[in-house]
């Protein structure tokens, strides 16, 4: 039997040959991403004091939507072909196909994050690039993928899909949402916020908690 | 890895059912190495449940299932005999972004299988797929899907292979293909389980009948 390490590099690269080939997940984060930041560029004037505000929120509501169609629409093939129960077949544990999503869809979002920070950066002329910002994401995104490929293979099987994915992912991801939204508003209002540190725990014992919970649940409801 | 059972397969048991929908009720049967054991029975008898029930992809709601001795409950035990098993469904369970080739070759990674190429060309030569293995699998037309499909359930050589409905989707050659591969396969010492509605496909491939109809009132 092949080690876990390079049965996940597999699966890895299995997945990211397909998203090279279709495209459908990054477009689709980028695109939803950047459309939601866009109207709310056109709704709101050049007003530093707005975007101030609520420039973190805007950043995130894009992220966190695009993200969840996004994520619907990576698992969809998997569920339509039936692919993934070719892997339960195969000698594969189950852990390591949540993981395997989980580190593409973390390396997809934050690709369409850079895009998106970027393109937000002009158009609400905001200055985000910070070390504190990308560990902030980082930790973000570790959770955020983690939790949302776990409920998006459960909701692939359903027929309102994208609905019940949001409904389930957002109240679960509200720790790690409020701990970047705080962080981002540090950044935007270049706040030297003391209780980062605490926010940063909190976003990594999430990250700890989920990522051990899902695997072991993940096992558990694939099996049924 | 050589798992000294006498019984490939032991269903001891086994009930499904789907809403309240009772589909297997107490189900048992066993079988020996190097048998081709084929099912039939009629639609929704529960062909299907049962190869998937044997093959580890569904859960029985009460019984056991015994694959060359051990148990799917082991998560150890079940990635061995995970190693072992090919699986053929109705649905082809393929990458169609990917090529033939592609798709094949993931899955004799993801099996550890050596000489690769070799391997994958001895299949495509022995399913005649050799043309077809730079084309996607969405170009494939259904019989060839059902091909690949198969090419992919024997990249491990596999001790035991399932299949529902092995014959659907293929045309006279590949029936021919698939039930040579299948005696040749018994008369090495190894096992096939599948489900069939074609009484000329069961004759020529198993030498053991299970008729669902006989465990109706079981």
């Amino acid at each position: 039997m092949l080690n876990w390490l390079k049965v996940l590099s597999i699966l890895i690269k299995k997945d990211i040959k397909i998203e090279f080939q279709t495209k459908e997940t990054l477009i689709t984060l980028c695109l939803f991403g950047l459309l939601i930041i866009t109207v709310f560029s056109l709704s709101t004037e050049n007003n530093s004091l707005i975007n101030q505000n609520f420039g973190a929120g805007i950043l995130w509501s894009s992220v966190i939507f695009a993200g969840s169609i996004a994520m619907v629409k990576f698992f969809y093939h998997e569920e339509q072909n039936k692919t993934l129960q070719s892997l339960l077949v195969m000698p594969v544990p189950s852990e390591l196909i949540l993981f395997s999503k989980s580190i593409v869809f973390f390396l997809f979002l934050s690709i369409s994050e850079i895009i998106i920070f970027l393109i937000s950066s002009v158009l609400f002329n905001l200055n985000i690039f910070s070390l504190k910002l990308i560990l902030g994401c980082i930790v973000f995104n570790v959770g955020y993928s983690v939790v949302g490929s776990f409920f998006g293979v459960i909701s692939s099987k359903s027929s309102s899909k994208e609905i019940l994915l949001t409904m389930l992912l957002i109240p679960i991801i509200t720790p790690i949402l409020m701990f970047i939204i705080a962080t981002t508003n540090d950044v935007i209002r270049s706040e030297l916020n003391s209780n980062f540190q605490t926010w940063l725990g909190v976003g990594i014992s999430f990250d700890i908690i989920f990522l051990t919970l899902m695997s072991y649940l993940f096992g558990k409801i694939i099996d049924d | 890895m050589k798992v000294n059972a006498k019984k490939v397969l032991s269903l001891n048991n086994i009930s499904k059912s789907y809403q309240n929908n009772l589909v297997i009720n107490n189900f048992s049967i066993d079988f020996n190495y190097g048998n081709s054991v084929g099912m039939i029975g009629k639609n929704g008898s529960g062909k299907s449940t049962i190869l998937k029930i044997s093959c580890g992809l569904l859960k029985p709601d009460s019984g056991n299932v015994l694959l060359m001795g051990k148990s799917f409950d082991s998560t150890e035990d079940g990635l061995l005999i995970k190693s072992r098993m090919g699986v053929v469904l109705h649905e082809e369970m393929l990458y169609p972004q990917l090529t033939v080739f592609e798709n094949l070759n993931f899955y004799s990674k993801i099996l550890g299988i050596k000489n690769v190429n070799t391997k994958i060309e001895e299949l495509s030569t022995l399913l005649k797929l050799s043309d077809y293995l730079k084309i996607s699998v969405s170009k494939l037309s259904n019989g060839n899907k059902k091909r690949v499909s198969f090419a992919k359930s024997l990249l491990n050589d596999p001790d035991i292979l399932f299949a529902d409905e092995p014959e659907s989707n293929l045309d006279d050659k590949g029936k021919e293909i698939v039930s040579k591969i299948f005696n040749d396969r018994r008369k090495r010492g190894l096992t096939n389980f599948f489900s069939t509605h074609s009484k000329i496909f069961l004759e020529k491939c198993s030498n053991q009948l299970i008729n669902l109809k006989d465990f109706e009132n079981a």
